[in-house]
């Protein structure tokens, strides 16, 4: 019986050696940089402020599209929002690897959660007035995706 | 008068806010002013053991008296006391799954208290197991329900570490929890614990939080439990609202005869994750608690009072956990035919509340707008049991019950949410055996009040009437018909009522063989919460819906039960359930809005298996249960959301000597879907996988001091295994435990 038992024991360790262990953490890709700010609205305008990468450009909702995986905030939704009245913000947003057409900073302007959005400031290394994209290679953090916010020069409104 | 102008005529009755409090209260003095002057008289008993040849105690077997409504089932160690018994002439028949049935005449006096002693049983097929009350209201073979019906004993409970009853759940093949969510055959997916789709009985009496009608886990005194039956069909035939997909039914333990000391210590430790992105700590988290239960028997009277601590510092960040549990059970033999039960609990309860993880590369910490974030909850739950037996062939159980619930938490700005409930349900049931017809009958009547800051004050009150027979055709064939009549009323939504027929077969061809086939409709009304919750989460508004209606079900099942020989029994169960009106919290993407609303329509088709081995002379138990289920949406032509389409739970258990070895393992398939909306709310929510579970346990079994004493050690997940116990939520990481108990 003695000889029986450890060899149940010695098959369930070699057993629990060879098992994998179920969900594991993804190896972090994303982007991160500078967000500054310029001419900052009246707060009452100032329902909501985020960091939103889109998969496409022109998107068509902002909440839409984050509802249907399309999109990705800064900070988390479940999260408050961008500081208001500050100069600048660094951030990290981890996304999935992936190329980017759209990364914008998107003010809450009204309080329908779904419509009252406008675009405040967008990544754009060029000349033209349409967003660069950005390409997140799996596993690495793209860096410097920095973004100016003038709340008195907007950039082009797609939404 | 019709049927439904009677229980109308009950609800006008009632209709003030406080009428039923008032009608429970004094129902109980009535019955106690009613039963005080025959109070001291003796009930007889008959007490004894039933074993096998060998000696070794034969717990689950069945201990009837023929021809009458009286019985009761051995306990782990054998022993069996049915009372009172009205003084008489008995043929006593005791039964137990692979032995001969043994009968013996019992003549009884007043106050007569009988020792048969050893009742040794020999070994061969035949039908029979464990007595049930579930199916049918009354005590009956669970070979003769027509539904699937498992049980977990009290030994079963207690060979694993637990404090909460679901944790002893998630081992019953075919059920599955969500969260604290339960699942039967994939009936519900996961809700938030709102208006749960099976429904908690504790000793045939509704333990549902009257707000939000969930099953509430933490209020269920583990520490009492004699066992646990799952009844898996629609039960609202005999149990109205909430039945549709399931009934869970808590029977209490017995006072014991004899006084009784038992005390229980536990402490565990909680591995560090897998990968060291998740640790969030760099101490081990633990846990640990203690238990203290005393019975105190008297000749007419016994007490029993039990108390619970339990301290978990939580696995995840922010998911603490500190509980007080009180339960005690008052039983009073008022007279040979008169039995009063009080059984009362008490949960104080403050936790961390973690949510939903930060995402996948957090997985094990909340986001951190919800660090601090705490809910602390006080329930109270009165239940009051007066069983008259008439005679030996009919008996009268009026049971009254009252449930309170508070709790409040810091979630929301300001002062957080609070709410309050109180739920009181009275019933009166009848039973009677007459030639081949066992005939159940009853009333019931409810009223509930919820308050909390996100819905206002709001009632709810109903009323039932029920009527099932048993027919007895002859030794092969029994046949089981009934109906329920529930009429129901929630403040302005307007008065309600639903039928609910049921209809079971089971025929034995030979013996060991039994071939069941049932059918029965289920519905649940709305809760409260589900009609007139008005809230903001995330910066969407959660709506009221006072046009919601009452979701309905239809079950059906055939099933085959096999004895294999004195070794084994298999058991095989196929099922279509069809549901309709199924309430889901959907959001609008046009408006912004989150409201309860009659979506979808279902179909679930399944089967179930399960087997289990007694090897090695009993010493070696192998245990092993496959459910198959295909859950569709039948609006969306796809899945249903947070249904796992294969469940296998297997289970070995092994005695040597004093030791006892056994493991479980189980395996859940992933969801096949998830709802989309809930991505507004949890990072990474479409972040799923298969599980696969072990846990192992090893038990030395003592005497200390001539107590019976158990050592037991105990690693819960032990392959280390990441999974989700509901969405954005890791399970329990592997964990030790170390218990010491003794006494009774």
């Amino acid at each position: 019986m003695r000889q029986w038992l450890t060899t149940t024991v010695l098959f369930l360790f070699l057993v629990s050696l060879g098992c994998d262990h179920g969900l594991a953490p993804r190896p972090v890709s994303g982007i991160q940089g500078t967000i500054t700010f310029q001419h900052w609205p009246l707060a009452d305008s100032l329902y909501d402020l985020r960091l939103v990468v889109f998969r496409t450009f022109p998107p068509t909702n902002v909440v839409l599209e984050v509802l249907s995986g399309q999109a990705f905030v800064f900070p988390p939704i479940d999260s408050t929002h961008l500081p208001y009245f500050v100069d600048r913000v660094d951030y990290f947003l981890e996304l999935p690897p992936g190329r980017y057409a759209y990364v914008v900073v998107a003010q809450q302007y009204g309080p329908n959660v779904f419509t009252d959005w406008r675009a405040v400031g967008q990544y754009d290394v060029d000349t033209d007035s349409l967003p660069s994209p950005v390409v997140v290679p799996e596993g690495e953090v793209v860096p410097s995706v920095d973004i100016q916010v003038d709340f008195d020069h907007l950039p082009i409104q797609p939404f | 008068m019709r049927l439904a102008s009677v229980v109308r005529w009950g609800l006008s009755w009632k209709r003030g806010s406080t009428g039923l409090r008032t009608a429970c209260l004094m129902g109980l003095v009535v019955t106690l002013l009613a039963t005080s002057a025959v109070a001291g008289a003796q009930g007889a008993t008959i007490r004894g053991q039933v074993v096998d040849t060998d000696g070794l105690p034969l717990p689950g077997a069945s201990i009837v008296l023929q021809g009458t409504v009286l019985g009761t089932s051995a306990d782990e160690d054998g022993y069996f006391l049915l009372k009172p018994v009205p003084p008489g002439r008995y043929r006593l028949r005791v039964l137990l799954l692979g032995y001969y049935p043994l009968e013996m005449d019992v003549r009884l006096r007043a106050g007569q208290r009988l020792d048969v002693g050893r009742i040794v049983l020999r070994a061969s097929p035949l039908p029979g197991e464990a007595i049930v009350v579930t199916a049918s209201k009354y005590e009956q073979n669970i070979q003769e329900v027509p539904t699937t019906l498992v049980t977990m004993d009290r030994a079963q409970i207690f060979s694993r570490h637990l404090v909460r009853l679901d944790q002893a759940l998630r081992y019953i093949p075919g059920v599955y929890l969500n969260g604290s969510q339960i699942n039967i055959r994939g009936s519900s997916g996961y809700s938030l614990g709102v208006g749960s789709r099976v429904l908690l009985l504790v000793d045939g009496m509704p333990l549902m939080t009257g707000d939000t009608r969930e099953v509430n886990f933490d209020a269920v005194p583990v520490q009492m439990v004699k066992r646990v039956e799952v009844f898996k069909g629609a039960g609202s035939a005999l149990y109205g609202s909430s039945a549709l997909g399931g009934v869970i039914n808590v029977i209490t333990r017995n006072i014991p005869e004899k006084n009784q000391l038992y005390v229980r210590t536990y402490g565990g430790l909680y591995s560090h994750p897998y990968y060291r992105q998740w640790r969030w700590s760099d101490r081990r988290r633990s846990f640990n608690g203690q238990q203290a239960l005393v019975a105190l028997a008297g000749r007419s009277r016994g007490i029993m009072v039990s108390a619970l601590r339990h301290l978990d510092n939580g696995y995840k960040q922010n998911g603490w956990r500190r509980t007080w549990r009180f339960t005690g059970k008052f039983s009073w033999e008022l007279s040979p035919f008169q039995q009063l039960n009080l059984f009362a609990t008490h949960l104080i309860q403050k936790r961390g509340n973690f949510l939903y993880w930060r995402d996948l590369n957090h997985a094990l910490q909340p986001p951190p707008a919800q660090l601090d974030d705490w809910v602390k909850s006080r329930r109270s739950y009165l239940q009051t049991q007066y069983r008259y037996i008439l005679a030996s062939d009919r008996f009268l159980v009026l049971r009254l019950v009252w449930f309170h619930n508070f709790f409040q938490d810091n979630v929301a700005t300001g002062s957080g949410n609070r709410s309050s409930s109180d739920h009181y349900e009275g019933e009166l049931q009848y039973a009677t055996q007459r030639g081949k017809h066992y005939l159940t009958a009853g009333a019931s009547t409810y009223f509930s009040r919820g308050q909390a800051n996100i819905f206002g004050s709001h009632d709810s009150r109903g009323g039932a009437l029920y009527i099932q027979d048993e027919l007895r055709w002859n030794h092969r064939f029994i046949l089981n018909l009934g109906a329920r009549l529930d009429i129901f009323d929630i403040d302005s939504v307007g008065n309600r009522q639903r039928l609910n027929p049921k209809l079971g077969v089971v025929y034995s061809p030979a013996v060991g063989t039994a071939l069941r086939a049932s059918g029965g409709s289920g519905f649940r009304a709305p809760s409260i919460a589900e009609i007139f919750t008005s809230t903001s989460v995330s910066g969407l508004q959660v709506r009221p819906n006072p046009r919601l209606q009452p979701e309905r079900s239809l079950s059906t099942e055939l099933g085959w039960n096999q004895q294999l020989g004195r070794q084994g029994l298999l058991d095989l169960a196929l099922f279509y359930n069809r549901f309709w009106n199924l309430i889901e919290g959907r959001v609008d993407p046009a408006s912004g809005v989150i409201q309860f609303q009659n979506v979808t329509r279902a179909r679930i088709v399944g089967l179930e298996t399960s087997l289990i081995l007694h090897l090695l002379r009993q010493r070696l138990t192998l245990q092993s249960g496959y459910t198959y289920v295909d859950a569709r949406d039948l609006d969306a032509d796809d899945f249903l959301f947070f249904r796992p389409r294969h469940l296998w739970y297997s289970s070995g258990r092994l005695q040597l000597g004093p030791v006892t070895l056994s493991a479980d393992y189980r395996f859940i398939s992933k969801y096949d879907r998830i709802d989309p909306s809930l991505r507004v709310l949890v990072p990474d929510v479409d972040v799923r996988n298969n599980a696969h579970v072990v846990d192992a346990r090893l038990h030395w079994h003592f005497r200390l001091f001539g107590e019976k004493s158990r050592i037991s050690l105990e690693v819960n997940n032990l392959l280390q295994y990441h999974y989700l116990d509901r969405v954005g939520s890791l399970a329990p990481l592997r964990h030790v435990v170390l218990t010491f108990e003794t006494g009774g």
